[in-house]
Order: structure tokens, then C-alpha cells, then sequence
């Protein structure tokens, strides 16, 4: 049951509670409204009988009854007309000399009580009738048997109330009326009864709810917040208020292995404690899994780079007892300065997420925070953006120009794909936007509108030559290469033109599937290039598994020229000697200025890229002339 | 279905008990204010009203009519008994009535506790009361009439 159904239940409860009432006072109602319509009858009935007595009885009422005692059995045949299952008694009472109440008359013809015996009336309406002159309604309680109401009429003459004329409900008619609506009284009541089981059961549903929603919201071991309750937090709360930090005890698990799991278990807890009191309660701090934790910091708290820089030297020489040891803990902190524009949760975490892989790969126990260019990084990684852009084919290709030295002229231009930022007037590099899209169809859209662009220009200039980066993750994209390789077949004319720079963040792990690969994008004279070689897995087995036509040595490698040249120049003159023994062309990439590109020129290296030959740039700017 | 049964007939001795209850404290009370102090023999022919006074602790039941302080009247054949008796004889003890028109018919009859039209009616006649010496507490002043 979600809370917005459980919204929905209560509602309808507290309609069919309202209704439940509605029912109950409508009844009420109706059964007030016979009530009356009884009485407004009875008062009709008396009227008629004074109406009739009067006309009939000139003088004193008590006078002429003395007189005509004849008169009185048939008056009281008459009364005894109006008698019914309704009307239990009707009789005609005065007050005497001593203002005691004597019978006049009796409706009543099987039992006539006599002529002028007493009756002593218990109930004081009696003479305030007499006295008022007013009609009025006696409801009985005690002291009265088979009575329900009594209708006390004053028969007035020569404004002295001569007599009263008695009307008596029955009891059981009271009940037949009273008891009219018990059908519907029972139904609301039965509803009721229900809807009091059923707000019990949803009262219990709702406790329930609120255990299980506190044991999902709060982490059991540490008492830290789970993600749950932080998505709940930010659903009232706005992100843009909080920093967030995320933090990991790197190699956690060792501690674990070493001094057991309840040993770990009392560290986690007292890491928390430990960051509760340093940020104090106005801060949010999630357990995500194992040892890592989000943080969410209001900015109140002051600026987050020192927020987190303070913090991670607290948590850094923070000392835990662990089985009469005392250890510390290495911390890895990714942390962000959110900007106002943030929209989610999930936009925060991945920023923090890829940051904490770069701190964790540069070798943890340390801190990012991250404050620059945020606003633009989450735009330009957002999905809908990068569709948008590519729906519009906002995108365009820059050239780099790789330069012969030999001939001193430029044989080759390096296609580099750019999204376009019309809003901004710039230009969005891939790093940010393709890992984004690389699984999705958007990716295959993306890279058919960039072989358009670069077949264009091989059209275009028969001279040119262009070079175009695939990722390892392209060869084993069926759909990706499919495409390739039509287009290639389509371009057949130009496609000895071309090179493929086949970028590495991962280890090949099927070089036969490579290889096929490579020579079926080698068909029809493209030209294979392993892009950054001598960093991370480009490595020399590359060179022995597969069939490549140029390297292009990484651009740390050539900076190194500057740093440790000795070093530098044994290793690159080592890839140079091997790639003419093997016969690849060499490529040094970021030669961005006169004192590399000697020392790379030294070295041999034939082919040199870089700013000090030229920016990316559109191709129109560097072959304007070319044929 | 016994627990009801049970539930049903524990009802109805319910409803006994209060009827028999709410009689005897009219009866007692009438009783002790035309006695005062003297012991509630009460002699009555009527079945119903006996078995109800058996319930009573503070009335006594006679069998005789020497032996009673005061004679409950129900019916005509009850006054035709006592006058075979030589109820003259029996002039010092206080009788009462259930019925409007024995009190009428019977000069030694002080009061009558009786229904008429569905209302308790209790009435006392002065110069009767009187007779007896009785001085009724001012609770039933307006009980008391002088002639019928």
C-alpha cells in the first residue's frame, strides 16, 4: 500500500464517515418530522371537537352537562369517534371551586370513568394550560402507563378556560412511529459499526505502515538514514539548500576480515556518531551500503570545501578501539557545491559517484569537492538535453591537423565531435554527453551523423585524409558496427582516407573478436590507429595480438619530455625503434609547443598532433585550398 | 441458543422484579404514612397483591382481619365479605382502596391508590382521614380532598 492510496482510503473513509452521520441526522430528522405531523393531526382532532362542543354547548360547559346529563352520552360517543389505535383516551376535564379536576366527558365507552370524579393530573402543564390558555404537548415519563404524548387542549370561553380536552397518544402508536426509520437506523448503524472496524483495521494498517516505513527509513545497525528516507527528505525539502558529500572508508572490508564482522559492525556505528557530532542535527546522514554514506549538509553550514575539508581531518584522525586495538580509518570524500538549478537527487549522486571513482582510482584517502561548472556538467549530462541536441543535429565536427615532418605538411585531420550549446554559444566536448547515451539508440543516431559529416568532407577533398575515434566499447556495439560498415562499403571510393583511432579504458579481453574486427574495418583501405598507446591497457600486447597501422603515443608520455626528458626520451625512442621494426607509423600527440616538437623531432617521430600546429577547428579553416 | 434462552428468562425476572419492586414502594409508602409508627399488617383478599407483598420485608401479610392494621379494598365482593364479618367491629383498623369507586361507595375507607386513563391516581378524603386521627406528611397535601 502506497501513501498516496492509503491518501485515497482515508478520504473515502471520512466521506462515508460524513455520509454515515449525514444518514444519522436525516433520520433523526425524519422521524422529529412524524413526530410533528402526528402532533399537527391530533391538534387538528381537538380543534374539530372544540369547534363541535362550542356550537353545540351554549354557556358553561360544566353547567350545561350538570343540566343535561342526556347530552353527555352522546358527547362522549362522539369523543369516542375520534378514538382509534392512535388515540388512546380522550376526555374533557374542568378545575372545581377547590381547583381540583373533575371528568366531564370520556371517549372512552367500554370503561366511562363518572361524571365529575376527581383526577389528579401529576404534571404542572396542566394548570399552566388553564392559566395560558394555551395548547400544549406533554411528553409522559412516569407515573403514566400506555401514554405516549398527551395533547392538552383549553376550551376558552369569554377568555376563561372553562375546560380542557385531553388527547392522549398511545404508546404503541409512539413506538410505530419512533421506530418507523429502525430499518434505515439499523443499515446506518451496521454502517457505522463498519466504518468504526474499519478505520480500527486501517488505524492498525497505518502503525504497521509506520514500523515498517521507520525500519526502511532508518538503518538499523548505525541509526543513519537510509536513501528512502533521504528521497523522502528532498521530496519537502529543496536540494539546492544542501551540499552533499559522499563518503566511503576505503577498504572497509579488510577490517572485516581482520577483526571480524561485530568488530566492524561497532566501528560503523561509532563512525557515525562520530560524523553526527561534527555536523551536528540539522545534517542528513544516509547509510548507502556497506561503509559508504551520503551526506547532506545544509549551506547555512558555511562553504563545502571547507566544510569538507575540516571534516575529513576530524574523521581522518579519529581513532576507534577495535578488540584493545586502535585503529584509523582511510576516507575517501566526494563532495559538491549544488547549484541552485539542480532538479534531482539522482543528478547530485551521479556527479558525486563519478568523482568518487576518480579520487578512488587516484589512489583514495583523499577529498574532491566539486564547485566549478557544475551547473553546465549536469546539463550537458542530462539525457533530454543531449536528445534534444541530437533531434536538432545540434552537432558538429572539429578537425585537429597532424603534421608531416618530413614534408612539412599537414597529411591528416583528427574528426572531433561537439555538441552544440546555442544558449551559451559553445561547444560541449563528448567527455561529457557519451557516456550518457553510449547504451542507448542515441549513440548509434550520434555517430551516423558524424560518419555523414567526415564522408562529406572526404568527398569534398580529395586530398584528405581524416582520422576518427571508435571506443572498444564501439566494436562490440553489432548494431554500431553494422552501420560502419555499410558506410564504409557506401563510401568504398574514399574510405582508404580514413583511420579508425581505437580509444582503450578497458582491457581487451577477445582480441579474436578484435581483430575480426579490425580487418573488416581494414576492407576497403581504412587505417587502424591505437590511440593513447603507453597509458593504462593500450599495451605492447596490442601490438602482438592485432594488426594496427600507426601508433599514437599517449600525450602523457610526450609532457614527460618536459619533466624527466632523460627517462622520457629512452622510452619513446624504445616505441619509435619498435614501430619502425614493425613498421607502424607514430603519431606524438599533444606537441603544444616549439621545445616538444623539437624534442619529439629529435626522437624521429615523423607525425606530431598538438596546438602548436593547430586547434580543433572547423576543416573549412585548414583546407580552405584543398582540392 | 441457551445463553439467550438464559439472557431472555434472566430479562423477564428483571422486569418482574422491578414491577413487583416499584408496586411495593408505592404500597409502603402510602402505608407508612397512614400508620406512622405502628407495624404494616396488611390484610387483603386480592391474589395478585399478595404475592406481590410476600416479596416485601417491611409489610406483613395478615390471614385475618383482627389481626391486621390496615385492610386493603379491591372489589365489591371483597367489601360484601367484610361487612358479613361485622367489619363495624372492626372500625379501628385503617382501610384503603385500589378502586375510585369503593373509596366512593365506603365511608371507612380513607384513600385509594388506583390508574384511570393510564395515570396513577392516589387520593385521600380529609374528614375520613380524620376519623382515624392520620396526619399525612405534607407530600401528600395535594392528595387530600375533602368530599368526592
Amino acid at each position: 500500500m502506497t501513501l498516496k492510496n492509503t491518501k485515497y482510503i482515508v478520504i473515502i473513509l471520512a466521506l462515508l464517515i460524513a455520509f454515515a452521520l449525514y444518514l444519522q441526522y436525516e433520520i433523526s430528522n425524519n422521524t422529529e418530522k412524524l413526530k410533528r405531523l402526528e402532533l399537527d393531526k391530533v391538534h387538528v382532532h381537538a380543534k374539530n371537537i372544540v369547534k363541535f362542543l362550542k356550537t353545540e354547548i351554549d354557556g358553561n360547559i360544566y353547567q350545561y352537562l350538570v343540566k343535561h346529563p342526556e347530552k353527555r352520552q352522546v358527547y362522549n360517543k362522539i369523543l369516542n369517534t375520534f378514538m382509534s389505535d392512535e388515540f388512546k383516551y380522550i376526555f374533557l376535564i374542568n378545575k372545581d371551586d377547590k381547583n381540583h379536576y373533575r371528568f366531564l366527558l370520556d371517549g372512552d365507552i367500554s370503561e366511562p370513568v363518572e361524571f365529575n370524579s376527581l383526577f389528579f393530573p401529576k404534571d404542572k402543564q396542566y394548570n399552566e394550560v388553564y392559566l395560558f390558555k394555551k395548547p400544549e404537548i406533554i411528553e409522559h415519563k412516569e407515573g403514566v402507563e400506555e401514554v405516549w404524548l398527551s395533547l392538552l387542549y383549553p376550551i376558552v370561553n369569554k377568555d376563561k378556560t372553562e375546560a380542557l380536552l385531553v388527547i392522549d397518544l398511545s404508546e404503541a402508536y409512539g413506538k410505530k412511529i419512533l421506530n418507523f426509520n429502525n430499518p434505515m437506523q439499523e443499515i446506518v448503524l451496521y454502517m457505522q459499526l463498519f466504518l468504526v472496524i474499519s478505520s480500527i483495521f486501517l488505524l492498525g494498517t497505518f502503525y504497521n505502515l509506520y514500523l515498517l516505513k521507520k525500519s526502511l527509513l532508518e538503518d538499523k545497525l548505525t541509526l543513519a538514514k537510509t536513501k528512502m528516507y533521504l528521497r523522502e527528505f528532498f521530496e519537502v525539502q529543496h536540494e539546492s539548500n544542501y551540499n552533499f558529500m559522499l563518503v566511503d572508508i576505503d577498504n572497509f572490508r579488510l577490517v572485516n576480515e581482520k577483526y571480524g564482522i561485530k568488530a566492524g559492525d561497532k566501528v560503523l556505528q561509532d563512525f557515525v556518531s562520530e560524523v553526527a557530532y561534527r555536523l551536528e542535527n540539522d545534517s542528513v546522514i544516509v547509510r548507502l551500503n556497506g561503509a559508504e554514506f551520503i551526506l547532506a549538509i545544509p549551506k547555512k553550514k558555511g562553504d563545502i570545501k571547507r566544510v569538507t575539508q575540516i571534516l575529513f581531518r576530524q574523521l581522518s584522525e579519529k581513532k576507534y578501539l577495535v578488540n584493545n586495538n586502535t585503529i584509523v580509518l582511510s576516507l575517501s570524500i566526494s563532495a559538491v557545491d549544488t547549484p541552485a538549478e539542480i532538479k534531482s537527487l539522482l543528478e547530485i549522486e551521479s556527479i558525486l559517484e563519478q568523482n568518487m571513482l576518480e579520487i578512488k582510482s587516484s589512489g583514495k584517502n583523499n577529498y574532491v569537492v566539486i564547485n566549478q561548472n557544475v551547473e553546465n556538467e549536469l546539463r550537458y549530462k542530462n539525457m533530454d538535453y543531449i536528445s534534444q541536441r541530437l533531434d536538432n543535429e545540434e552537432l558538429v565536427c572539429l578537425y585537429q591537423p597532424i603534421y608531416d615532418i618530413q614534408t612539412d605538411k599537414f597529411v591528416k585531420y583528427e574528426a572531433l565531435v561537439r555538441l552544440i550549446d546555442n544558449e551559451q554559444n559553445t561547444l560541449i566536448e563528448p567527455s561529457y554527453f557519451v557516456d550518457t547515451i553510449r547504451s542507448t539508440y542515441r549513440y548509434i543516431k550520434m555517430s551516423r551523423l558524424v560518419f555523414k559529416e567526415v564522408f562529406s568532407v572526404l568527398h569534398q577533398y580529395e586530398e584528405v585524409h581524416l582520422s576518427l575515434n571508435l571506443d572498444l566499447h564501439d566494436l562490440y556495439n553489432e548494431e554500431l558496427m553494422d552501420f560502419i560498415n555499410v558506410e564504409l562499403y557506401n563510401h568504398r571510393s574514399v574510405a582508404h582516407r580514413l583511420t579508425f583511432e581505437i580509444l582503450e579504458k578497458h582491457e581487451i579481453e577477445d582480441f579474436a573478436h578484435v581483430a575480426l574486427i579490425f580487418q573488416k574495418l581494414r576492407t576497403y583501405g581504412s587505417k587502424i590507429a591505437i590511440d593513447d598507446f603507453g597509458s593504462g591497457h593500450s599495451n605492447y600486447l596490442y601490438l602482438i595480438k592485432l594488426d594496427i597501422d600507426i601508433l599514437k603515443i599517449d600525450g602523457t608520455l610526450i609532457h614527460a619530455l618536459k619533466d624527466d626528458p632523460e627517462r622520457a626520451k629512452v622510452v619513446l625512442a624504445s616505441i619509435c625503434a619498435l614501430a619502425e621494426k614493425q613498421g607502424y607509423e607514430v603519431v606524438a600527440e599533444f606537441v603544444s609547443d616549439s621545445k616538444l616538437y623539437e624534442e619529439v623531432k629529435a626522437l624521429g617521430i615523423r607525425y606530431v598532433q598538438g596546438y602548436h600546429f593547430g586547434k580543433p577547428k572547423a576543416i573549412k579553416e585548414y583546407c580552405g585550398d584543398c582540392k | 441458543m441457551k445463553k439467550i434462552l438464559l439472557i431472555l428468562i434472566f430479562l423477564n425476572v428483571g422486569v418482574y422484579a422491578l414491577d413487583t419492586q416499584s408496586t411495593l414502594n408505592i404500597y409502603h409508602e402510602i402505608f407508612s404514612s397512614l400508620l406512622g409508627s405502628q407495624k404494616m399488617k396488611v390484610y387483603t383478599r386480592d391474589k395478585e397483591l399478595r404475592q406481590v407483598f410476600k416479596h416485601s420485608k417491611k409489610i406483613v401479610l395478615s390471614d385475618t382481619l383482627a389481626n391486621s392494621t390496615i385492610i386493603l379494598v379491591s372489589s365489591q365482593s371483597d367489601l360484601r365479605r367484610y361487612k358479613k364479618e361485622h367489619i363495624e367491629k372492626l372500625n379501628h383498623i385503617i382501610m384503603f382502596a385500589t378502586d375510585y369507586r369503593l373509596l366512593k361507595k365506603y365511608d371507612n375507607i380513607v384513600g385509594a391508590f388506583y390508574w384511570k386513563k393510564g395515570r396513577s391516581q392516589l387520593l385521600f378524603i380529609k374528614h375520613r382521614l380524620d376519623k382515624y386521627h392520620i396526619k399525612l406528611a405534607p407530600k401528600y397535601r395535594a392528595f387530600i380532598v375533602d368530599e368526592l
